[in-house]
């Protein structure tokens, strides 16, 4: 059987025969009703004709609470002694819908919103202050930035960015073929950068500055997934630190290829190392709470001490 | 033809269960329905009734156990009342529903959590198709999560794991923010709000049936730094970043002042700290692109911290 199972095919159902009843008394097209309520059009002929006008609440099927006419591609109600109003929507549901309209509405723009804010104030409004509980907080200052990678995007045009490479600490301008935005987190810009020659995965709250070109690009026919993440298979090099138990928040954030639990509490973890910036940051934030135990040449304590004394030079 | 047959008997089921006007008991709904529905062997028919019950309830089909009237205590049934099945929503027209679609295809929870089910609201069918153009947010939405939704906005209090204790919480707020969920709530034991966040729990979410009513004043989720955090007194910090950290930190540090802007496109911004440690190890992450100013003490601790290193 393919399609949902029997009983995701009743909720479904509860929903559809009092909607059909109220929205279209004379009838719908039975294939707009299948896509409306995601039910494969066959199944839902089957279910109307074989089940549906069947169902009884005796044993003897005398009385058939349900008469429905499927004729000429059409679905019509013509009997309902069961149900008044569509099933009530799970509250967790109808709180994860509002906030994700709420959330949305900062990403479109000023002519779609009408209807999502109308949609939202309706929704909300049936659940009182339940509807503020759940909330999904997107909006991050990155908006103007994000505007001008959607015309990009949408009219085939390159950026030219201003962009701060966090792993390397420097600014570089580069010309980007914008393909798509994500937000995990923080916003990201997946593209094709011109000066790298390759896909690269751009922060927008490190864009300095982003302009729209005159520059064309051919848009790709898929666009790759999503960060795939910092490789931990041992490709790159991976320096390995014992964690003293207050600064457990860095295996937590970072990826590793995993981390064992020392007699004395402290906590062992191999991490791949993406930059020595990165590695430079780390070690110096961490101080004495971290000992490096092993390290390419390079990368260990020689690094720290170097980028200790480049931060000391400020402050003499 | 066993999911046809199913589908027969959940749907005569809940029937019978919202005609009914009394609580019927488990074999008073075998003999209600068509013969065959349910197996004669009683073994067999408990086990099937009690997983089309589960299931149905999962759909949230409100299926009670009451006792049975004019009997002994100890009878009971299984009705649904009809005022706690059918929907209170309003109606909403179908350009607000195709908008509420696109919402939730832009902004949609990852694999682990079910759809929002869209055509509930007489809706547009599966998501929304998006053009490329369309920015995509995706929301983590475990089992934790979902368990803290239907917490927080059934008002049931919750129990977990955090920080090597269990914790035992009056939810109020449930926020995704800065990329992580965040549940505040008052904590029962430390008779206070606190704010816990939902990736770093230890364990489970153990939803109970106890309900609190709706606070007047709910503790709502900070988005708070680190250093912004604790009892301390705050304490104005000043820093002087770099000018390739400008765009980036006037973005990030929004409740920061800034003092002076320089000519070779440096800042001075004066920030609250309650937190200094904190506040070092964010510093830290300009490397030498930024440089405390003030308060004297707290440069002085820089200094020994990097000699330290060095």
């Amino acid at each position: 059987m393919s399609g949902p199972g029997a009983a995701d095919r009743v909720h479904r159902l509860l929903s559809l025969i009092p909607w059909l009843e109220q929205n279209h008394p004379s009838g719908a097209d039975i294939g707009e009703v299948a896509e409306r309520f995601d039910y494969p059009q066959a199944d839902l002929v089957r279910d109307l004709t074989d089940v549906v006008n069947f169902v009884s609440a005796d044993p003897y099927q005398s009385f058939l609470v349900f008469e429905i006419l499927v004729t000429e591609g059409r679905i019509r109600v013509d009997r309902n002694d069961l149900l008044g109003k569509p099933m009530r929507m799970d509250p967790a549901d109808l709180a994860a819908l509002v906030a994700a309209g709420r959330a949305a509405a900062a990403l479109l723009d000023e002519e779609e919103l009408g209807p999502l804010e109308r949609a939202v104030a309706k929704l909300a409004g049936t659940r009182g202050s339940v509807a503020e509980a759940v909330q999904i907080r997107l909006a991050t200052g990155d908006e103007p930035v994000l505007q001008v990678i959607r015309e990009g995007i949408g009219t085939g045009r390159c950026i030219d960015i201003d962009y701060y490479s966090y792993g390397r600490d420097m600014e570089t301008r580069r010309v980007v073929e914008p393909h798509r935005c994500l937000y995990d987190g923080f916003w990201y810009l997946m593209a094709h950068c011109r000066l790298a020659e390759g896909p690269r995965v751009f922060r927008l709250d490190r864009i300095r500055r982003a302009e729209l070109t005159d520059h064309e690009f051919r848009p790709p026919d898929a666009v790759a997934e999503a960060m795939d993440g910092i490789p931990v298979d041992g490709s790159l090099p991976e320096v390995t630190l014992l964690l003293d138990p207050g600064v457990r928040w860095v295996v937590e954030q970072y990826p590793h290829t995993g981390w064992e639990l020392e007699k004395d509490g402290r906590l062992r973890v191999t991490l791949p190392v993406t930059a020595d910036r990165w590695l430079e940051r780390l070690l110096l934030r961490l101080g004495p709470a971290v000992e490096v135990v092993t390290a390419p040449p390079g990368l260990g304590a020689d690094l720290r001490a170097a980028a200790a004394r480049r931060v000391l030079a400020r402050y003499r | 033809m066993a999911a046809m047959k199913k589908l027969e008997r959940l749907l005569d089921l809940v029937a019978l269960l919202l005609e009914t006007e009394r609580p019927l008991t488990r074999h008073e709904i075998r003999d209600a329905l068509p013969p065959g529905a349910y197996a004669d062997e009683d073994v067999s028919f408990r086990r099937t009734f009690e997983r089309d019950k589960d299931e149905l309830r999962d759909l949230g089909l409100p299926i009670v156990l009451e006792a049975v009237p004019g009997s002994d205590a100890s009878r009971t049934g299984y009705r649904i009342h009809r005022s706690e099945m059918e929907a209170d929503l309003p109606a909403l027209d179908p350009e607000e529903v195709a908008s509420l679609a696109l919402a939730s295809a832009m902004v949609g929870f990852d694999e682990a959590a079910p759809d929002v089910p869209i055509w509930m609201l007489g809706g547009t069918g599966g998501a929304a198709d998006l053009d490329r153009t369309r920015p995509v947010a995706e929301v983590p939405g475990d089992s934790v999560v979902r368990d803290l939704m239907r917490a927080v906005t059934g008002g049931l209090v919750v129990s977990f794991v955090y920080k090597g204790e269990r914790r035992v919480v009056e939810p109020h707020r449930l926020v995704f923010t800065r990329g992580h969920w965040q549940l505040s709530g008052r904590d029962r034991k430390r008779l206070a709000g606190r704010q816990y966040r939902c990736d770093r729990f230890e364990s489970g979410v153990d939803v109970s049936d106890e309900r609190i009513e709706a606070p007047d004043v709910p503790i709502e989720v900070r988005e708070d730094h680190a250093w912004q955090f604790g009892d301390a007194e705050p304490v104005p910090f000043r820093l002087l970043v770099d000018e390739r950290h400008v765009t980036w930190l006037t973005g990030f540090l929004r409740s920061a002042e800034v003092i002076q802007r320089r000519d070779d496109g440096s800042i001075i911004v004066q920030e609250l700290v309650r937190e200094p440690d904190a506040f070092r190890s964010f510093v830290l992450t300009f490397l030498d692109g930024a440089e405390v100013l003030e308060p004297a003490w707290f440069r002085e601790e820089m200094v020994a911290w990097l000699e330290a290193l060095a």
